[in-house]
Formats: structure tokens, sequence, C-alpha cells
């Protein structure tokens, strides 16, 4: 689906929401603002520009695009603050420029308006300053007329433009020294992008184009995500039809909900957009007013998950060495974390990870090389494929047992090659052996057991060698074959069914039958296993 | 000349050129002036000057409070001449302030003219 012309009401509702996005981010900019005077004003000045240009925008609403295109550019004019304010005002003026006389405006003509923008802002300095908005509108307004030339679509045009935009603004340090200095890059650069992407996202809204599709074309970072602040999660849309509805009465109602509220419409029909935790509460409330449809609620976490990962694969503090761990419960993950790994994957006897999810881990670890520590003998196979399919280095160190990734993680040196600190790793495994204590799925004959569905059986290396009446048992009965002269260690996680009363009785037990061992005892939180134990 | 500082070991003195050299750059880089005049005394014209006398635009007097510095500029037309004004204002006292440690009293700013943009 492409946008190939635009209206009046479609350009001031853009412009509004430009406006709303800068609102939004005005403090992110006036932090940035170091030039010409670092007074850290400058989100705000551009903000209250476009405000001014928007109320006079709103009173020309309906009329022709060449007209409302000049009351935004009188009202940025009347309302400029600031440098950056009036170098916006001035970008408006040759916006209105080309739209005059146009009752709407196709890519082309949104191409050449940002560009004559550019140039009306330029002839009204005496010594142009590079590294500063105008740079970043001019680089705008050149890739917005070169993507025109072959593309209709005025938002890929828009999303061209915010794209060099981006890596115009991403060189302003190396063009303004102060910029460099204060480890910035442009305030009004960065304010004018947040408008233009406001401007976009109002557009594809407004119009009901998903802004997604054009994401997956272009590269990773047409419409930057990282700045939005996820205080809501949920972007809810929705279409309010009814008789006599009033956009303000609506906002009123909605607005404690959440924020980047939008509420456009007429008395028929209402289209709502909000940010909010409650989309049920805004669906709810909404209802009043009259009939719904159209409800579209996106978890935007999701997005800027994708879109971090994305960032984070491109930035450049990488580490030398990820881990991957596979494991399943809360206290394992947490223990595991706590010695290192950077993902866990969910996963252990009964739920083998696919080796798609064990790439993705990899794939997500801000890491050059990845170590996987599979923790189950069934899971060592998948994760072994992914050594072939992922595109970072990756090395498997096959750990059957959760414990014995720990004793391996123990091992782990984070510096050096990845071949070499796996293979030190995977050299520690074995000094240790693991137990687990669970109960029988069904009924069987094993290593001359006769089991029965229910029952505590003991395995000791993934081998069942006994049954007993209770996990406590067990473990005690499991320590017994487990335990040498040569033991030191003995490390016990208590996971379903266990509960720390449990574990800590059983604790003082195994002190007082082995005073001259060291016993530690560890919420683990994994299912079906009561114990985990290792000795080593 | 001007005495920005006094110590023990010295004085630091800076001329008057230097002073209005630092306002006269600091104002263009200005957005929305478009150039800086000087009247001739002679003739009492204006003519623009070009960025190496961009001086010359500039005067300096001082008070008990601090330097007072005028700027004559041409602003752009369709431009909120208020606004750029202010920023010149701002602009110009905060490098004085801040480079050359000038304590500044005033900044006015005369806009001697308009230009019409553009219009190729």
């Amino acid at each position: 689906m492409s946008l190939t012309y635009m209206t009046g009401n479609d350009f001031l509702r853009s412009v509004k929401a430009g406006c709303i996005k800068l609102e939004h981010n005005r403090d992110s900019v006036d932090q940035l603002n170091v030039f010409p005077v670092p007074d850290g004003d400058t989100g705000t000045n551009m903000y209250l520009t476009l405000m001014s240009a928007v109320r006079e925008g709103e009173k020309n609403r309906d009329k022709p695009l060449g007209k409302l295109a000049k009351s935004i550019s009188m009202g940025s004019l009347m309302g400029a603050r600031g440098n950056s304010g009036v170098i916006l005002s001035q970008i408006f003026r040759g916006i209105a420029k080309i739209l005059d006389g146009k009752d709407q405006a196709g890519a082309m003509d949104i191409a050449q308006a940002i560009k004559t923008g550019s140039d009306t802002a330029y002839e009204a300095v005496m010594k142009p300053v590079e590294g500063t908005i105008l740079t970043v509108v001019r680089e705008i307004g050149k890739a917005c007329e070169a993507e025109a030339k072959n593309n209709d679509d005025i938002v890929a045009v828009l999303l061209a433009g915010i794209q060099k935009g981006h890596t115009t603004l991403a060189r302003t340090p190396s063009m303004l020294p102060i910029l460099k200095e204060a480890g910035v890059v442009d305030a009004g650069g960065r304010g004018f992008l947040f408008f233009l992407e406001g401007f976009v996202e109002g557009l594809a809204q407004e119009r009901e184009i998903n802004l997604e599709q054009y994401r997956e074309q272009a590269t990773e970072v047409t419409v930057p995500r990282e700045d939005i602040k996820l205080d809501f999660q949920y972007c809810t849309e929705v279409l309010i039809k009814g008789h006599d509805l009033d956009a303000a009465d609506v906002r009123d109602h909605l607005a404690p909900l959440g924020d980047s509220l939008l509420v456009v419409g007429d008395e028929d029909v209402l289209k709502v957009h909000v940010h909010t935790n409650h989309p049920g509460k805004v669906l709810e409330t909404c209802l009043q007013w009259g009939h719904l449809s159209d409800i579209k609620i996106n978890n935007m976490l999701e997005e800027v998950h994708e879109h971090r990962l994305i960032k984070e694969e491109a930035s450049g503090d990488q580490k030398a060495i990820g881990l991957v761990a596979v494991s399943a419960g809360d206290g394992v993950g947490e223990i595991l974390q706590s010695l290192g790994v950077d993902m866990i994957v969910r996963g252990g006897q009964t739920m083998n990870p696919s080796t798609e999810d064990l790439l993705n881990a990899c794939n997500q670890v801000n890491a050059h090389s990845v170590i996987i520590l599979p923790n189950n003998s069934n899971i060592i196979m998948a994760a072994q494929q992914v050594v072939e399919l992922c595109s970072k280095k990756v090395v498997v160190v096959p750990t059957r047992s959760v414990m014995q990734a720990i004793t391996a993680l123990i091992a782990y040196d984070s510096e050096g090659d990845v071949e070499e600190v796996a293979q030190e790793m995977a050299s520690h495994i074995d000094n240790v052996t693991y137990g687990e204590v669970t109960y029988a799925v069904r009924d069987s004959a094993v290593n001359g057991l006769t089991i029965k569905e229910g029952d505590t059986i003991g395995l000791i290396q993934d081998k069942v060698v006994l049954t007993s009446t209770s996990a406590e048992e067990a473990v005690a009965d499991l320590l017994k074959e487990m335990i040498n002269e040569d033991s030191e260690l003995i490390t016990l996680l208590y996971g379903e069914g266990v509960t720390a009363d449990d574990a800590q009785a059983l604790k003082e037990r195994l002190q007082q039958e082995y005073p001259d061992k060291e016993i530690e005892v560890h919420y683990g939180g994994q299912p079906h296993y009561s114990y985990w134990l290792s000795v080593e | 000349m001007f005495k920005i500082k006094e110590t023990e070991i010295g004085d630091i003195i800076v001329e008057r050129e230097v002073i209005e050299t630092i306002a006269g750059l600091a104002a263009i880089d200005c957005y929305g002036l478009v150039g800086m005049v000087a009247q001739d005394f002679q003739s009492g014209l204006w003519s623009i000057l070009g960025l190496d006398s961009i001086r010359k635009g500039v005067t300096v007097s001082s008070s008990d409070k601090g330097l007072i510095v005028d700027v004559h500029v041409i602003v752009g037309y369709g431009i909120k001449i208020h606004e750029v004004a202010h920023n010149v204002m701002q602009k110009v006292a905060y490098i004085l302030e801040h480079n050359a440690g000038i304590k500044i009293a005033q900044v006015n700013v005369n806009v001697e003219g308009v230009k019409v943009l553009g219009e190729k």
C-alpha cells in the first residue's frame, strides 16, 4: 500500500503529530543544546514554534493544502522562538511556497517542498554554520528529492529523508567542534527529525498505513525507536462512530490513561490513538460515545525490543564472548546469570528448546562469539546445529546438567579465544558428579529397579539408580553413592514441591552426616525435579 | 582598551577591536541575520560589511555595570525580527562573557535594514 497524495488536512494532522512527538522528546532535545548558546531550550523552542504553527493551521482546517501550509507557515513565523524556531519558520515558509495554490500534493511536491524549505532557510543567514539543523534539513531535502524521482509514495520518500537525516545528524559532531567537545549531536537537527518522524507516523496513522511494512523493506533504522519511553506499553487505536462527537471531551477522558494521545476526526467519526497500559480501559471509555471499529492494539515493547537488538548488534561495545544457557526455573536462571550468562533459553527435560530458539538467543547476545551451555543431553544436538547456522562464532560446551554448567561457569574466563575458553570450561564439567531427584511418570523397570508411577526416583548422571519414599531420603541415598573421600563440596538446588524449610532441614541433616564437607543450598525453582545436586 | 582582569602580577587588557570582532562573529552565527552594516562618518551612508570587516558593525562603550555593545545588522525579510534580535543579544553576551570573560551590561541590536531573500 502506498500513499501518493496528501491533502490539506493530512498535512495539518501530520504537523500536529510531529509537534506532539517533539513535545514528548523535548527534554532529550533540550539536553543536547550547546550551540549557539548552551541554554538548553532548543526542544522547548521548537515545540512552542510548532504549537503556534498548529494553532494557526487549525483555524484553516478543511481549507485547501496551499492555504493550510501558508497558515502553518504564518503561525510558525509569529510564534518563532529561539534560533531553531526561527529556522523552523523559514523551513515552513519554503514548504508553503511550493504547496501554494495546490489542493493536494504528491511525493515529488513534498520532496520539493522540503528542499525549498531548506533553501529558504539557508538564505536567511549570513554565515551558515554546518553541523546544525540547516545541514540536517538540507540532506533530508536532497534524499527526499532523490527518492521521489523513482517513487511516488510519500511515506517512502519521507522515510528516505529521515534515514538520511539520521546519518547526517550522526555526523554533526564532526562538522561542529563544539558538539564534539560536548559529546552530543545537534539539538535542532535532532528536534527536526523528531518532528519529521512524528509527521510520518501521523500521516501513516491517519491514512491507515502500516509503517511496519516500510521498516521491513528499508534498512533497520528508518524509524528510530530507541527514544520511546515505554511508560506505556500498548499502542491502542480505535475508531469511534457516533453523533455529535467532541474530540476535546474524548481527549479529556482519555488523557489520564496514557500518553501520545491523539484524537482526531469530526462529529461522526473520531480516531483515537493512545499509548496506554490499559487498552481495555481505553476501549471501555470510548464505548460511551458510540460504536467502535478498527481496533488495533500493538505491544510496543516487542517493537522496541526488536529494534534494540538490531541496534545492539550494530553498536560497538560488543563483548568478545557471550554466554547462552538453557535452563528451567527462575532461581536457576538467576544463579546462571550471576555467573555471567547473558541469555537464558527456557527449557529442560520435558521442553527442549528448538534449534531456532537457541539460534535467536545467540543472535541476540551482543557479542562476537557465543558459548552455549545446553544443560541437558537432549539439547546438545540442537545446540551443535546452531554452530553451523549462526553467523557468529558459536561453541558448545556439552553440559548435560545445570550443575555441570555451574562448575563450567566458575572456570569461565571472559578474555581470550573462544575455543580455548570453551575447552577450559569443558575440562571442568567432568569433575562434578551430578544427581537429580524427581518422580516417575509411568511404571517401568530400570537397572533392576521396579518403579511405579509417582515414585520418587534418584538419578546419577542421568541414570536411575534408586527409588525412595521421599525426596529428602532420595537425596541422602544418592549422596551415599556419589560421595568419595576426594569430595569437598555438595551443592543442592531445590525446585518444584520443595519448600525453603524442607531444604534447610535437609541441609542440617546432611551436615551432620558429612561434617567435613561443605554444603550449599540454593533455590532453583526448576519444574519436575525436587532436587538437583552435585558433588565435586 | 579594556582591562578584563587585574592580578598581582599584571593585568589582562583586551583591545577594543578584539571585542568588536568577537561580538561581530558571534552575531553572524545567528540565524536570520543576513548582514552587518557600518556607518561612514563622513558621508553618513551605511555600507554592508564583508566577513573580514565585520567588526565595523559593532560599537563598544563602557559603563559602570560593564560593556555596552551595539550591533548594527540587516535581517531577512519574513523573519520574526524580535526573535532574531533576541537571539543575537543572547549569543553576543554569552560569547563575550564566556569566551573573553568580559562583563556585559547591554547588547543593543540595531536593525538597520531588511533584505528580501531569494526570489531568484
